[in-house]
């Protein structure tokens, strides 16, 4: 896994280093300093005692008035040797014999003896031919005693001295160092994890170039250069989100619809203008206020934006009101969307009111105009209608040349009639909306529409067949069966006298069928496409030219609006089989 | 019946004419007017009248309906047949004029045979059925015991459910008389009869059947209801 913890090995290793370059110095620099201590200090311990041998020698020969010079001759001390110094630095005596006569190396011993009362060095004993201790006590005003000491016992001490360093403090140093870098080590881990999450980062967000490449060995810069970059990624998202949602208030500004978006919690998210001057100046608010109910006191309206918030399900209301003093009564159908993030989760709900009031205005007018029209014209058809029928029954004051145009009035009254009561229809199915849907037992309607067609045709025998396979169909009851009507209709007004009708019903899958099959003269294959138009008559040319032309046409627009369809099967002379298919649900 | 006294309502003269014209050579009397208002007074007279034909699309502050109901109300009056004639052709409308009052309808343009079959129908109201004992319906092919409950088609007794037979005594005792599926619902209820507009359908469906050849005394008028045909 590349992704594992990286661990910043070389910077840990520069820390090593740098810590290497600084710790092993000075920790020479003070055991060199410590031992240049330790060596001055034993030097001087020696130091202070020859003096102390020598003011005693000094004394005892005072003391025993011994002279000088008899003391010199006869005393041989083992591994030092003493000398009696003039002041030019001659050795008068000296417990070396060999010496005597001599001049000193350096006349510095014997002046500063003499100035200070005792003088101390060391050097290089020619004599002993190694270090040695010289020091020179001042014994009279023109002599000095001097002694010289080897300084192997100092070697010695020194030599164990480096002994300890080198097999104490020089492992201890190293285990210390050892167990810095462990701690360092630890403590720099969590920058492991940056660069783990500096390299995710390139994955995720492609920066364009490689910083493992670019900065191999320098973690930090590479650190560095991630960051920079999620700030430059950061800032460009940033300047594209104000962007994006400019875009959007554009577009909702010039929606004209009335939008309001909610949260889980109904707190406003955003409204367009339109909305605001609908809802909001009409309660005096200046500004939108923050919670849904502040907007609505509707019941209906809360609970369905609720409900969509609650199961996910898009909520419809039609027909809303709103009154103010500001709006004259408006109307308004909602549709209420879920708002979900990419997971599905609800995260709010948006509302969208589109103003109907125009539309509703509109069909109210045409319904009032169609009310009116329809009772104007049927009041003076009345009375054709009417008066005309009185005049037949007074036939026989009439001359009975003048009987047919009676009948002509009375047959084109009828025509008339019909023909406005199936516009009349036919209008109104275009523009009903609303239907009642229902189950529907077709067996029932059957029922009473065969008796009804047998009162409309006394003079006909009409035999109509059952063959139900499916009992019951979804539809609007009163035109379902105005449509069965028309069919059985048509089987009985174009055919002869003996009249068998069947209808049968089944279902294919998710979709039921209606057929109603005649034994009628059947319809020409060139005139089937066209019998469903108004007005299409097959016959044109036919005197005695029934009905309106129309039925098929509102039987159509019925079949239609149950989203179904209707189409007929027929051969010249053979009969005519008219099917309807419907959504079984 | 003969010479009833019959009160005609409607606003336009030339239809007023033409039904009393058609009325009086029937050999009823005809009392027209153009009003609600004007007829209101008739009433208040305590005239006797055998039959209403209202036009329900009347002129001042009182329309068709509003009279019916009036009608109703009136101790006199309630019990005395009504027509309703009415222009708008839309179910809703005649169902509302029916549940108000009326006991049928007719639509303009109407024909004159209609008419006249529908007044005379209302003018014999049961009469025809009635029989010397009280609790007998008698139509010819079906006979109805009315306290008994029992039920015979050509002599032969058919067996209905309570609510078949309650729905068809309903029927059987006005004839002419548009039943509503709401006058149904709201005459059969109780006793654990509970039935609904749909359920009305299914009941008069299998009523039917089992009224064989006097099925067809039960007229459907699509949309509107059920209406009992004393005649075939």
């Amino acid at each position: 896994m590349p992704f594992e913890n990286k661990y910043p090995w070389f910077f840990f290793y520069r820390i090593a280093k740098l810590s290497f370059l600084v710790f092993i110095p000075t920790l020479f620099l003070i055991l060199f300093f410590y031992r240049s201590s330790y060596k001055d200090g034993l030097i001087s311990q020696m130091t202070v005692q020859v003096e102390e041998n020598l003011r005693t020698t000094q004394a005892t020969l005072v003391k025993g008035n011994l002279g000088w010079k008899d003391w010199c001759e006869t005393v041989h001390p083992e591994g030092t040797h003493y000398s009696i110094i003039d002041k030019s630095g001659t050795i008068l005596c000296d417990t070396n014999p060999e010496l005597k006569g001599k001049k000193v190396d350096d006349i510095k011993e014997v002046q500063e003896a003499l100035t200070a009362t005792f003088y101390s060095q060391v050097k290089k004993s020619v004599y002993f031919n190694t270090q040695s201790l010289f020091a020179s006590l001042k014994i009279s005003d023109e002599l000095v005693l001097r002694k010289v000491v080897p300084i192997t016992s100092l070697k010695n001490d020194m030599n164990r001295f480096d002994r300890v360093i080198f097999l104490r403090i020089v492992p201890f140093a190293a285990i210390s160092y050892l167990l810095f870098l462990f701690l360092f080590y630890q403590a720099t881990l969590p920058i492991g994890g940056i660069l783990s999450k500096v390299e995710q980062f390139q994955i995720d967000i492609p920066f364009g170039k490689n910083l493992q490449l670019l900065y191999k060995k320098d973690e930090w810069s590479r650190i560095h250069e991630a960051l920079n970059e999620a700030d430059h990624q950061l800032k460009t998202q940033i300047i594209n989100v104000r962007n994006e949602n400019e875009k959007i208030a554009t577009i909702l500004k010039s929606i004209r619809d009335d939008i309001i978006a909610i949260d889980t919690y109904e707190t406003v998210l955003f409204y367009n203008s339109n909305f605001k001057m609908n809802f909001m100046k009409e309660k005096g608010y200046k500004e939108i206020m923050p919670k849904l109910w502040h907007s609505f006191s509707d019941e209906t309206v809360l609970a369905a934006f609720r409900s969509v918030l609650k199961y996910g399900q898009i909520a419809e209301l039609k027909g809303l009101t709103f009154c103010s003093s500001l709006n004259p009564e408006k109307f308004f159908d909602l549709t209420i969307t879920p708002l979900k993030n990419s997971v599905g989760d609800i995260t709010g709900a948006l509302g969208v009111f589109y103003d109907v009031t125009e539309f509703k205005l509109t069909e109210q007018m045409r319904v009032d105009f169609v009310a009116n029209v329809s009772h104007e014209i049927r009041t003076p058809l009345t009375s054709i209608k009417g008066y005309s029928q009185l005049l037949g029954a007074q036939k026989t004051k009439v001359d009975p040349e003048l009987h047919t145009f009676l009948e002509k009035i009375l047959t084109n009254t009828e025509r008339m009639i019909s023909l406005f009561n199936d516009l009349l229809n036919l209008s109104v199915i275009e523009s009903k909306n609303i239907m009642k849907f229902e189950d529907l037992d077709i067996e029932e309607i059957i029922q009473s529409i065969s008796q009804n067609i047998k009162t409309n045709y006394p003079d006909k025998k009409i035999q109509i067949a059952e063959d139900i396979q499916l009992k019951t169909i979804k539809g609007d009851q009163r035109l379902i069966e105005q449509v069965l009507s028309n069919l059985v209709d048509n089987a009985c007004k174009y055919s002869g006298h003996d009249i068998e009708v069947v209808i049968s019903t089944y279902s294919q899958g998710n979709r039921g069928f209606i057929a109603v099959a005649d034994n009628g003269p059947g319809i020409p294959k060139e005139h089937i496409q066209r019998i469903f138009e108004r007005f299409y008559r097959v016959d044109s040319s036919r005197e005695t030219s029934r009905g309106t032309g129309l039925g098929l046409s509102i039987v159509k627009h019925i079949i239609a609006k149950h989203g179904g369809k209707i189409w007929a099967e027929s051969e010249e002379d053979s009969g005519t089989k008219f099917v309807i298919e419907l959504p079984l649900s | 019946m003969k010479n009833a006294q019959i009160l005609v309502i409607e606003d336009e003269q030339d239809i007023r004419d033409l039904i009393s014209f058609q009325l009086k050579s029937e050999g009823h009397t005809v009392l027209a007017v153009e009003s609600a208002d004007k007829a209101v007074s008739i009433i208040e007279r305590g005239e006797k009248i055998d039959l209403f034909i209202i036009d329900w699309m009347l002129p001042g502050s009182m329309n068709g309906l509003d009279f019916t109901k009036k009608l109703k109300n009136h101790k006199m009056y309630k019990d005395l047949p009504v027509i309703m004639i009415t222009a708008l052709t839309q179910a809703d409308n005649i169902v509302a004029g029916l549940d108000a009052g009326a006991d049928d309808y007719i639509t303009k343009p109407f024909d004159l045979n209609v008419l006249q079959a529908r007044v005379r129908v209302q003018l014999r109201g049961n009469s025809v059925a009635k029989t010397a004992d009280s609790d007998l319906l008698d139509f010819g092919l079906l006979k109805i015991e009315t306290t008994k409950c029992r039920v015979f088609i050509q002599d032969s007794e058919i067996t209905l459910t309570s609510t078949e037979f309650k729905i068809l005594l309903l029927l059987a005792q006005k004839p002419g008389h548009v039943y509503t599926r709401e006058q149904f619902i709201n005459n059969i209820q109780g006793d654990n009869i509970f039935v609904t507009g749909r359920t009305i359908d299914t009941h008069i469906a299998g009523l039917r059947k089992k009224l064989g050849e006097a099925a067809n005394m039960i007229e459907t008028i699509r949309g509107i209801g059920y209406r009992f045909k004393d005649a075939i």
